[in-house]
């Protein structure tokens, strides 16, 4: 009995799920036969190298790419270079009194400290002027800052989103702005050239003009973007670069194969890597006030299943189970091809971590991106209403919620709505009675804002939260 | 001895060979996934800067493993804000039993046990993906797979098992 209460533990343990009670039993299972640290060991080991051969962003390149940018960043490793660089001896070849050494150390220590406290020493380059929901910021050693506030100076660094329902605003010393929401990942450098990597997500930016040896870059994993000052809006997401212009002109660049193309005001172009189709500009669309989600072209977060998907896993579980021979799963797939689309199905909530330092506050979500299928800018007017269809398996509160964007400036905010609901359900929710969720961002009404992002959450797990359309209706006429 | 930064070229190459054995070792001694990378770069960047120390006749791996099992201890004196460990009494414990020889774990080579995992059957490969490619967790693979997640989690515990057997037979017929 004890040995299946282990096991069960263990499997929990490896998988990061054990709650503070379970560990303590753990303990106790441990302590009772101390071989059963090996197991736990052992298990551990191999977890980490089965993740080490299957997830490639855990490849020896990253590794050593991050190791590099800690040890060149590294304050002492600083001091030692610079010190080498002036000429000075960074100590004697004779033997230390052990009181040098003390000194030394404390000294060490010193510079940590202030290192820790500060940050880095690198000169401050943006500061973070409105934040909400769950952010981290990567200073260049790694420190990882959870807890961040309005008018939080920055060195270079990565700002990463933990959750797609965030939003934030950074503000550089040339007035230039970046406002970036849902999953996002950001790193900034201004050196002084402003050199942007958006990893993933979404950033609309504001760029004042830059002087013309230093134009503003942005990387992405498809494509590189040349800007001297203009807005535009970038969104990385399903193996593309999706960049729309609004004032001035951007030049885009294609990492595959070097294609270029310029991209003026009120246009918009697509770079992917999984075509080496010639780049399209073509001109956005005129601002709509209705859209209907496509859902497996906009989800940013949960997982879609198809329909055909959904059958294709029934019919692999019956014959692991022996209910279907191969040749009868070959058949009913092929006979129910037809009548199954791919894009049809549902997108189901998937977990996020609000905080990992903590392990607070998990939660589980969907989120789309409006502005991933649509052509042009879906506005929030007097009457919107959305309707949202999905399905829970226990009775259970999901919150709904989007971010929208003012349409001159770069600011914007997020709104939510809750609800209980049970079993298949659809909801008509008025824009009206969404609420302002923040403290950061200026408190204003949705109406006349941009639609950018869009989610669904709930706390439950056993809700199994399921969204299966969604609609933004333009008002009754 | 010269300093760290003439040892750039030397340190690079010593990383590469040892990185994935000092990931592996971090994680053993019970530190959380989500943190196994960054404690282990803090034992080479440690490593990097207390290169004069280093006798250079010693085995390197162990060396920074060692500074690894140091930070991981130095961990459980952390309060819970940014403890990078999954439980300080089950670290507590690893650490007491390896009495300071625990940069002596016998590592499994990762090119054998990608040979094992090519020979696990549909379900366990689909499991293995589900869970280390995708990062889904028991009960999203079991949603996924229509069994209970507490049978996904055993599924895992015996594929992690018969991938070690599989490395170890593999290796005892090398030698």
């Amino acid at each position: 009995m004890n040995h299946d209460r282990f096991e069960e533990l263990l499997g929990r343990l490896v998988d990061d799920e054990l709650t503070t009670g379970e560990q303590a039993e753990l303990i106790q299972l441990v302590e009772e036969d101390p071989a059963r640290l090996g197991e736990i060991r052992n298990q551990l080991e191999l977890s980490e190298l089965i993740a080490l051969s299957e997830d490639e962003l855990k490849g020896s390149h990253s590794f050593l790419t991050s190791l590099q940018h800690r040890i060149e960043n590294d304050p002492f490793v600083t001091g030692v270079h610079t010190a080498i660089h002036s000429g000075k001896p960074l100590r004697k070849k004779t033997s230390v009194l052990p009181w040098m050494i003390a000194m030394a150390a404390i000294f060490a220590l010193l510079v940590t400290s202030i290192f820790l406290f500060q940050s880095s020493r690198e000169p401050v380059i943006a500061e973070l002027t409105e934040v909400e929901g769950s952010f981290q910021w990567i200073d260049p050693n790694g420190l990882v800052i959870g807890a961040l506030e309005d008018g939080q100076a920055f060195t270079s660094g990565t700002l990463e989103s933990l959750t797609p329902d965030g939003m934030a605003k950074l503000k550089f010393h040339d007035g230039s702005w970046i406002q970036i929401w849902g999953k996002t990942s950001l790193s900034i450098t201004a050196n002084p050239q402003k050199i942007l990597h958006l990893r993933y997500g979404n950033a609309w930016i504001f760029a004042n003009r830059q002087p013309k040896e230093h134009p503003l870059i942005v990387h992405t994993p498809e494509a590189d973007l040349e800007v001297l000052g203009t807005h535009f809006k970038v969104l990385v997401n399903h193996s593309q670069t999706n960049l729309l212009v609004r004032k001035g002109l951007v030049r885009l660049t294609r990492n595959a194969d070097g294609a270029q193309v310029d991209v003026p005001a009120m246009h918009r172009v697509l770079s992917s890597t999984e075509t080496n189709d010639s780049l399209t500009v073509i001109p956005q669309a005129r601002p709509v006030v209705f859209w209907k989600s496509n859902l497996p072209k906009d989800v940013t977060g949960g997982r879609w299943r198809s329909e055909m998907h959904a059958l294709r896993e029934e019919v692999r579980a019956a014959t692991d189970k022996g209910e279907m021979s191969e040749e009868e799963a070959r058949r009913l797939l092929e006979s129910r091809a037809k009548d199954l689309l791919e894009d049809k199905g549902s997108l189901y909530a998937t977990r996020v971590k609000r905080d990992p330092a903590t392990r607070k506050g998990l939660s589980y979500m969907a989120s789309l991106s409006v502005l991933l299928s649509q052509a042009g800018p879906t506005f929030l007017v007097d009457g919107s209403r959305f309707v949202v269809q999905g399905e829970v398996q226990t009775p259970t509160e999901i919150m709904v919620g989007f971010c929208a964007l003012d349409s001159g400036n770069p600011s914007g905010g997020r709104y939510y709505f809750r609800r209980k609901v049970a079993g298949k359900f659809e909801l008509e929710i008025p824009i009206s009675e969404f609420q302002f969720w923040g403290q950061n961002f200026r408190r204003s009404s949705p109406v006349g804002k941009e639609l950018v992002q869009w989610w669904s959450s709930t706390d439950s797990q056993e809700a199994n939260l399921m969204i299966s359309g969604l609609e933004l209706l333009a008002p009754d006429k | 001895m010269d300093s760290p930064s003439k040892h750039s070229n030397q340190f690079e190459p010593l990383v590469l060979e040892h990185h994935l054995r000092v990931r592996a070792f971090v994680r053993t001694l019970g530190v959380d996934a989500d943190w196994v990378d960054d404690i282990a770069q803090e034992a080479f960047l440690k490593a990097y800067l207390d290169w004069e120390s280093y006798d250079q006749t010693r085995d390197f791996g162990k060396w920074v493993r060692g500074i690894a099992a140091n930070i991981v201890r130095n961990e459980i004196r952390k309060q819970a804000r940014r403890q990078r460990i999954l439980n300080s009494d089950l670290v507590k414990m690893i650490l007491a039993e390896g009495k300071g020889d625990l940069s002596n774990w016998d590592h499994l080579p990762l090119e054998v046990l990608k040979t094992c995992m090519s020979k696990l059957n549909q379900l366990n490969r689909t499991i293995v993906e589900y869970r280390y490619r995708e990062g889904l967790n028991a009960s999203e693979i079991a949603e996924q797979t229509e069994k209970s997640s507490a049978n996904i989690r055993q599924m895992l515990l015996r594929i992690r098992r018969q991938l070690r057997l599989c490395v170890e037979r593999q290796l005892a017929l090398e030698s």
